[in-house]
């Protein structure tokens, strides 16, 4: 009899396993299919894109364009994708030529650009070193212009002749004792211009390197020592903690060839080798985590080297009449100095204070502008609120006292945020400090996954927009925990949230609290942000077509150019509207990619629309990574 | 005949006499018709005025009631001066509103105002036009309109000391400009009532000094010697008590005062001159000062321009400053020292050569500076063959062509004002670029229509269908725009039914903009044009400013030759706000009294 029983449950169990096993391969095959099907409508509307960047009138443009489609291609098509890279690049010569007739067809009809915040070339770079970094450094180097050269040369020249020293990681004299007068900038800006580009050559230079090296130690070494050659950069270290997993032989060895550079470099010369060596002394000095099972081991200096670099630091403070950016960055400095080298720290403190004391007493020419005293990162918001006790000058001292509010969020310990805050002398900054520690607080209880306790607290927060964030924050949170229960929680979260926010916005304060709202919708209730943006899109036509007629008007506008939007490949075009959304449309994408599209169509400009387009295929992409490879076959 | 002395001044006397009775027959007297149409016209403007009053109830911004309040007070200045003040003290009650919501606004919106005072452009503007028609309420109305926040700065105000950082400091700042306005009214209620602007200096000088102090001073002078020289004494007095160490806006204002001193004035002039003692005496002060351990490089920048008066009246310490000058310098870091070496290039002794050599050592944005610069040097540079050499010796091919140019233009507004009109039109010719053409071509027939003869005004408006042969058959840019109106100015005066035509479609272009502006305001907080959705007034403008302030002087002048005219074309503006304002600016232009030239040419030279 039992048997019997039993023989007809595992009948029945059998017969109900192999039919939920046929539904699961059912849905899967759907689910393939569809997402086969996505793949070639994207294709398609890649396609498209592709076709009608041609169209475009600006080369930045089509830069853009085929850029983004190469990097959205690259899951269906790599060979592909790497075409569009190279026919971009292209695109980019095209644009350089084009700027360089511009600028001198406009030779004394104003004010020479500098620094062309539109040129794409970086940005793809950038973009095509993230999918293939060999090819990132082929295109790189075919699109380097001569100018971006010469101020690479120049650097290069500067460290192995004595001279002026020169900027690459800022403007140089930027700091306390720098000059400000009209005449003194301008005559130092375009060199610090041109520096500063070829800074920016250099470091994107060292990451495509190193992500080209990432499996190869030997490739590694080769680029460590290329790097040290050009100068002093963090960018080694990553390739160090690559090679030490292979070879800690060769790592140790290379790690002392770092040390010997910083030692043996000038660091009065160059304000980015100078920069490099602080943020080494910084790395060398910071509390090291115990490392967590199975992750690779970090390559770390010895105390001897930490305590190198702090000496060879020292020396550089105090020599004789260094330039501004070398004084400058000594309060930077000190703290990591006196954890190695704490016995050179007086005398450092003494000269700080000196060149302190002589760049307000013989500071450049007072036309204003000066800025205003930058803050540590070691100084506790107690040191600055007494600081700001003795500071007379009412600019520098809302800075300080906004900086001290600014570290508030950083502290845990509750009395002692309640007695910072209660030191503060002004009731509205007071009443900010609060509001940021009550926020903060709630984002640490929010990650920490106290979610009740967290919703609790933010009835507490005095700031309507802070409110709505921290709201917004954790209806994400527990629509993430994905329980039915949670769920409901998210959505009521957002309903309060929807009675703190407008009903629709009618200025800049109320779209951003419209829009943050939207992002948890985006989220939680897909259709329910959709029916928020809906009503948006007109709004976002009208502000793009009011920038179009108004470029017209504006010789030095930066939005649109030849009656075109100018396009980003970060960001899509910053200045217009719509495009300062970009999360919240690529996180509806990601719920509803055809309904977005669907949506990008009412965009009434072309220009526009492409690009928009693009960005809800990539937010698409983002939100539905591809699967991942099918797991090798265990070997029988 | 010889005749003796009594007949020659009895024919003299005659001959006067004769010649005063045909002048008197010649200078029009009002017609009674003229008579008519003069009160029909002020009836008119009156008219305009109410309304435009009329429709200060639908603005929403207190900072425009208050420009529309103050405009049209100062219209209706010439025809009730008592309604006139009314309007003054209602633009005063806007402005106190503004004042406080402009306090709150700051404050609630921008944690880096806390400490910091301001006082709103609109309100030093419209309190300006009322000290120009009545100081003494303008006074009265700056204590009015201060805010709450200002009068504490002040009470509170300590002057920065000479060795302060010289970071900007805006609440310092905020008191230092009113005090300026302050004595700046004062000095304009001196000429009605110098007892009062007397007493005003005195206790504005104890908040600190200012450069109002010498036109004060020769305006009493003017009126009372007695009364001048007895302040001065007291200002002196002042000067060498006060420890300059602890101010370093005084220092700046006394070395000012010292300097503009020394500037020599016009033998013709009733001009008020410090005695050679009085100003030995300021000199040793402010070089004692300089002398100072801790005189600050933001002083020793000063001490260029005051080592000629310390030279004449202090020559003992002159040495000593330049070296100490020199030690200053030598003790900058090797970066802030090449600065200040480049630095001299823009100083006032640079000459047009110095300039050209420092060239090939610049870079391309130094050189867009020196370039704007050098077309200033050499358009003042009177020789024409030595100019040109210079002009030659320019490396750039392009740069060479522009200040050529713009030489040239030069050079064609110097034979018109000389009155040598057909050499002028003969050298347009040698422009290549629009914008030049078009301003030289209009500002040639403007001078020959300002001649009255019937041949000139016929090469006016030869050289005006010139001038609008090159203008753009459709605005596209902002280049477009301004080089239209152009066009529009000169045929305002010479054929007005043309510059009128001619506007029509400049008025859609403008509502575009103005449209377009709002718009973008909405959302973008950079475009500071708009508040509320209402644009935000403005007594003047300048060429930066939106098509709308930009063109006043064009539409003042259309105002002027036909007023209905240009009243029915201000209605074309799309919004309420910009249709107010345009009305007031174009009665502005109606009202305005005309100009006399500065030197008219005595004759046309052919």
């Amino acid at each position: 009899m039992f048997i019997k029983r039993s023989t007809s449950l595992l009948l029945i169990l059998l017969l109900v396993s192999s039919g939920l096993f046929a539904q699961t391969s059912d849905a899967q095959a759907e689910r393939a299919k569809k997402a086969k099907e996505m793949d070639e409508q994207i294709v398609t509307l890649l396609d498209r894109t592709i076709s009608e960047a041609g169209a475009l009138k600006l080369a930045q443009n089509r830069v853009v364009i085929l850029g983004l489609a190469g990097d959205l291609y690259w899951r269906y098509d790599q060979g592909r994708a790497r075409e569009l890279f190279r026919t971009a690049s292209g695109e980019v010569l095209t644009f350089q030529a084009e700027s360089e007739k511009e600028r001198l067809e406009n030779i004394g009809t104003g004010i020479p650009e500098i620094f062309d915040g539109n040129d794409p070339r970086i940005d793809l770079l950038t973009l095509v070193g993230m999918r293939d970094a060999e090819l990132g450094l082929e295109l790189m180097a075919a699109t380097r212009t001569p100018a971006i050269a010469a101020a690479m040369a120049a650097i290069a020249q500067q460290r192995s002749t004595s001279g002026l020293a020169v900027g690459t990681g800022g403007m140089p004299g930027i700091g306390i004792g720098a000059g400000s007068g009209a005449g003194g900038t301008a005559a130092n800006f375009s060199g610090a211009m041109d520096a500063i580009k070829a800074g920016q050559e250099i470091n994107l230079e060292q990451m495509l390197i190193t992500r080209a090296a990432a499996n190869d130690p030997e490739k590694a070494a080769k680029a460590i020592k290329e790097s040290l050659a050009k100068g002093i950069s963090m960018n080694v270290v990553p390739l160090l903690t690559q090679i030490l997993q292979k070879d800690e032989k060769l790592a140790r060895g290379l790690g002392d060839d770092v040390i010997a550079k910083i030692t043996g470099t000038d660091l009065s010369r160059v304000n980015s080798d100078l920069n490099g060596a602080i943020s080494f002394l910084q790395y060398m000095t910071r509390t090291v985590p115990s490392p967590a099972a199975g992750a690779p081991r970090q390559f770390n200096f010895s105390d001897a080297q930490a305590r190198d670099v702090a000496t060879k630091l020292t020396n550089t403070f105090l020599m004789p009449s260094p330039p501004t950016f070398v004084s400058g960055s000594i309060s930077r400095a000190i703290p990591m100095i006196e954890k190695v080298a704490p016995d050179k720290v007086l005398l450092l403190k003494q000269k700080d204070a000196a060149n302190k004391k002589a760049a307000t007493t013989s500071s450049a020419n007072g036309r204003g502008g000066q800025p205003a005293r930058q803050w540590n990162p070691a100084d506790t918001p107690e040191q600055i609120i007494a600081a700001a006790g003795r500071i007379t000058n009412a600019r520098d001292k809302a800075a300080a006292l906004q900086a001290a509010v600014g570290k508030i969020g950083q502290i845990a310990d509750e009395a002692r945020a309640k007695r910072i805050i209660d030191s503060i002398p002004d009731e509205r900054l007071r009443a900010q400090a609060q509001n940021t520690f009550d926020a903060n607080r709630i984002n640490r209880m929010t990650a920490e996954g106290k979610l009740d306790e967290a919703k609790a607290s933010v009835g507490a927060l005095t700031n309507r927009r802070s409110q709505i964030q921290r709201l917004v924050a954790l209806a994400t949170q527990y629509q993430r925990k994905n329980t039915e229960k949670d769920r409901e929680i998210a959505a009521s979260l957002l309903v309060e949230a929807r009675t703190l926010a407008p009903a629709y916005p009618e200025d800049e304060d109320e779209l951003t609290d419209y829009m943050e709202l939207l992002r948890g919708y985006a989220v939680v209730e897909p259709d329910q942000g959709f029916r928020m943006i809906e009503p948006l899109i007109d709004q976002f036509n009208d502000y793009i077509q009011a920038s179009a007629t108004l470029s017209r008007y504006n010789k030095r506008d930066r939005s649109f150019k030849k009656g075109e939007m100018m396009m980003r490949i970060n960001g899509g075009s910053p200045g217009l509207l719509p495009f300062r959304f970009l999360p919240q449309i690529q996180s509806l994408a990601r719920a509803d990619v055809d309904r977005m599209s669907v949506m990008a169509d009412r965009f009434q400009r072309s220009d526009a629309r492409t690009l928009m387009k693009l960005y809800i295929l990539q937010g698409y992409q983002r939100g539905n990574p591809p699967p991942p490879p099918p797991a090798a076959t265990a070997p029988r | 005949m010889k005749l003796n002395r009594p007949t020659l001044s009895a024919f003299a006397a005659a001959g006067i006499l004769c010649f005063s009775i045909a002048a008197f027959a010649q200078t029009p007297s009002p017609t009674p018709d003229a008579d008519k149409k003069k009160k029909e016209e002020d009836e008119k403007v009156v008219a305009l005025l109410d309304k435009a009053i009329a429709d200060v109830n639908s603005l929403r911004l207190p900072q425009n009631r208050a420009i529309v309040y103050g405009m049209s007070g100062d219209l209706y200045w010439k025809f009730d001066q008592n309604r006139s003040r009314q309007l003054f003290r209602d633009a005063a009650n806007e402005l106190v509103l503004f004042v406080q919501q402009n306090d709150k606004e700051t404050e609630d919106n921008d944690v880096f105002r806390i400490f910091m005072v301001n006082s709103p452009q609109q309100r030093t503007e419209v309190l300006s036009m009322i000290a120009k028609r009545d100081a003494e309420l303008a006074l009265e109305l700056l204590l009015l309109t201060r805010s709450a926040r200002l009068t504490e700065a002040i009470a509170k105000y300590a002057p920065r000391k000479v060795t302060a950082s010289p970071a900007f400091d805006p609440s310092t700042q905020s008191v230092v400009a009113e005090i300026n306005l302050e004595q700046r009214f004062a000095l304009l209620a001196a000429d009605e009532n110098p007892e009062l602007a007397i007493r005003l200096i005195k206790e504005s000088l104890a908040k600190g000094f200012s450069t109002n102090v010498l036109p004060l001073l020769e305006k009493i002078h003017k009126k009372d010697e007695k009364k001048a020289a007895d302040l001065a004494a007291e200002i002196v007095k002042k000067i060498v008590e006060i420890d300059l160490m602890k101010s370093i806006d005084d220092l700046g204002a006394i070395s000012g005062i010292l300097t503009a001193s020394m500037k020599p004035g016009s033998s013709t002039d009733k001009k008020w001159v410090f005695s050679e003692a009085q100003l030995k005496e300021i000199t040793t002060k402010i070089a004692n000062a300089f002398l100072q351990p801790d005189s600050s490089f933001t002083m020793m920048s000063m001490l260029s321009s005051l080592l000629p008066a310390i030279e004449k009246y202090a020559p003992d310490k002159a040495a000593l400053l330049k070296q100490k000058q020199t030690q200053e310098v030598n003790a900058l870091p090797a970066d802030l020292k090449l600065m200040q070496q480049r630095s001299k290039i823009w100083g006032p002794m640079t000459t047009a050569a110095d300039l050209i050599a420092e060239l090939p050592k610049l870079s391309e944005f130094d050189k867009y500076s020196v370039y704007s610069m050098l077309q200033v040097k050499i358009t003042e540079i009177d020789d024409e063959a030595r100019a040109k050499k210079l002009i030659d010796q320019i490396p750039d091919e392009k740069m060479r062509v522009t200040v050529r140019e713009a030489f040239d233009a030069s050079q064609i507004a110097a034979k018109a004002k000389a009155g040598k009109l057909d050499d002028a039109r003969k050298m347009i010719g040698g422009l290549t670029k629009r914008k030049a053409k078009i301003q030289s071509l209009v500002k040639l027939a403007l001078d020959f229509h300002k001649t009255g003869k019937e041949k000139d005004a016929e090469i006016a408006l030869a050289l005006m269908s010139e001038a609008r042969g090159l203008m753009p058959e459709v605005i596209e840019t902002n280049e477009d725009l301004n080089d239209t109106m152009e066009v529009v100015r000169g045929f305002a005066t010479i054929e007005r039914d043309t510059a009128f035509r001619l506007s029509e479609s400049v008025i859609d272009q403008i509502n575009e903009h103005v449209q377009a502006s709002s718009v973008l305001a909405r959302f973008n907080p950079e475009y500071a044009s708009f508040k509320k959705g209402e644009m935000i007034m403005r007594i003047s403008g300048d060429q930066w400013e939106s098509p709308l302030f930009r063109f006043i002087p064009q539409m003042q002048a259309l105002g002027k030759a036909d007023l209905d005219r240009m009243n029915m074309l201000t209605d074309r503006f799309n919004r309420s706000d910009a249709r107010t304002v345009a009305r007031l600016y174009v009665l502005q232009g109606v009202l305005q009294e005309e100009k006399k030239p500065a030197a008219a040419p005595a004759s046309v030279t052919r």
